[in-house]
């Protein structure tokens, strides 16, 4: 009997390519026996991976946008107009010094008047009512990184004769709060949308299980361990997600195409969508997310439902 | 072959199996009688090793299989045939249904072949391989069910009630298919309430009562004579 039960043995442990084919079709006859919860499964992770990608893509392009717009942003620093050339230069050089200071550059009031002027040669009229040059001294500051602005400017405040600075305050800041509450937004759908996913995996796997009770009653009675019944289980669930995820991926690729196409045409700027953003890197995401989603929910029948079988 | 030595089983307060001393020979076919709650399913429960004693030993071979891992429960099984009062046929043809146990264990298709035709000619459903269960009578999914168990030549094939939903024709021809197997080197061990299937037999009667055994006598009846 010890002999007989060792050379059984063989085909114990090992999981070889015939029975991984058997697992995939069972899994296959599992969603067609269980079609509309299938379904119900396939659109739910379709359409919350759509989402997810499509919240990403936006998320992506904003903060690109943001960093672009920082990139543009400079800050001019208005000077008195009574402060002598040496005084000029003396500010010139101690804003080059301030922590965050890229780069700048004076335009004298002389050379801003003089622009002025040739701007409006043909208004010569308007030029001759002012008596004298009116302008101050301007320094434009580049700076390393908008996060340095606050620092930069609170510097700028205490130098004497800066008689005002400018900058796009206002809209980096709404910008910014714009962008948090996307992001805000969009994780909160983005997360609500992946448990209702994970939910409705696991019920159509705990159906299936309740469905297959005799098939696993079977199994157990053959040889299979429980290990290999759980695999059958977990393959149905990772036949949701792979097949959800792939769909996802080929929706949002056709979405953006179009829409990438339509505004090229439109604004001319489209390049934001694509810049920043490797389609294969969310593609691949897209992807892994919809596997962990759906693994993770087989998982959780099993353990709670195919448990109280095995043990029947 | 089969060995239990003081086996008890209790589920809660109630004693099921009360210190039962059985041994079972190779080739052996063996009928258990007795009323409904008499143990007959609990022992043969404890046979496949979907439970376990609460006390005493059952040996299959040489081997105590109490104290068996998950895995040799597994290799156990895959040498052990079952067959049930309610057929547990799957809703598919018999051809998958036989060819399902095989595909678990990674058989080649050819070799599952070979088994099929094997075993139904055994059974006599040579001509029902493509029929689902519900166009087969009782005794023919009762015989697809026995040839789905004896697919892989086990030597030992354990049945509960498998005369049990059938009609005395049916059953008398399911008893003999199971005794032509038993010819073929295998141990049997029958739980039954059928008393023309048993009397007719003449074979070891082992009959329990309240978890007891009663009687075991060689050429048996279902009562006692």
């Amino acid at each position: 009997m010890v002999a007989m039960l060792s050379e059984i043995n063989r085909w114990g442990a090992i999981m070889n390519f015939r029975i991984l084919k058997f697992l995939m079709e069972e899994a296959f006859i599992s969603v067609k026996q269980n079609s509309l919860m299938a379904f119900l499964s396939f659109i739910t992770i379709t359409v919350s991976l759509s989402i997810l990608a499509m919240f990403l893509i936006i998320f992506m392009n904003l903060n690109s946008m943001i960093k672009t717009v920082s990139y543009d942003l400079n800050v001019s620093v208005y000077l008195e107009r009574n402060a002598t050339q040496e005084r000029v230069l003396s500010i010139r050089d101690q804003i080059k010094t301030i922590k965050g200071v890229k780069s700048l550059s004076l335009i004298s009031r002389e050379d801003a008047w003089n622009d002025l002027k040739s701007k409006l040669q043909y208004q010569k009229e308007i030029i001759e009512l002012v008596p004298s040059n009116p302008l101050p001294d301007l320094i434009v500051i580049k700076l390393e990184s908008v996060n340095y602005i606050q620092e930069v400017v609170k510097e700028l405040k205490l130098i004497k004769d800066v008689q005002d600075i400018r900058y796009g305050k206002t809209f980096v800041s709404r910008f910014k709060s714009v962008v948090k509450l996307f992001n805000y937004v969009g994780a909160t759908i983005v997360i609500l949308l992946l448990v209702a996913t994970f939910l409705i995996i696991s019920s159509t796997i705990n159906i299936t299980i309740l469905a297959k009770e005799k098939e696993v009653k079977i199994m157990k009675l053959v040889g299979a361990t429980n290990g290999f019944i759980r695999s059958v289980f977990v393959l149905e669930g990772v036949f949701f997600g792979v097949l959800g995820a792939g769909f996802a991926v080929i929706i949002i690729n056709i979405v953006f195409f179009l829409v990438n196409n339509k505004m090229q045409q439109v604004f001319h700027f489209a390049y934001v969508f694509t810049k920043h953003l490797s389609f294969v890197s969310l593609n691949i995401f897209i992807i892994t997310i919809g596997l962990a989603v759906s693994l993770s929910a087989s998982f959780f029948s099993i353990k709670s439902l195919l448990k109280n079988i095995l043990k029947k | 072959m089969i060995r239990l030595r003081n086996v008890t089983k209790k589920y809660q307060d109630l004693t099921v199996l009360n210190h039962i001393n059985l041994h079972i020979a190779k080739d052996e076919f063996v009928f258990l009688v007795g009323q409904t709650g008499a143990g007959k399913t609990t022992l043969l429960n404890l046979l496949t090793r979907e439970d376990k004693p609460d006390s005493g030993s059952i040996y299959v071979g040489m081997t105590n299989i109490n104290d068996f891992s998950e895995r040799q429960v597994s290799n156990l099984r895959k040498n052990m045939g079952f067959v049930f009062q309610d057929f547990k046929i799957l809703n598919r043809t018999i051809y998958e249904n036989l060819a399902y146990v095989l595909k678990i264990q990674g058989e080649k298709k050819k070799v599952i072949q070979e088994k099929i035709d094997r075993v139904v000619e055994t059974v006599g459903l040579e001509n029902k391989l493509h029929c689902y269960p519900y166009q087969l009578s009782g005794g023919e999914q009762q015989k697809a069910c026995i040839a789905r168990a004896i697919i892989n030549k086990p030597h030992i094939l354990l049945a509960d009630e498998p005369t049990g939903n059938l009609d005395p024709d049916a059953s008398l021809e399911i008893i003999q298919i199971i005794s032509k197997i038993n010819l073929t080197n295998t141990t049997v061990v029958v739980a039954t309430h059928d008393k023309t299937v048993v009397d007719l037999m003449r074979k070891r009667v082992i009959a329990l009562h309240g978890g007891n055994v009663i009687r075991d006598q060689q050429m048996g009846s279902y009562h006692e004579l």
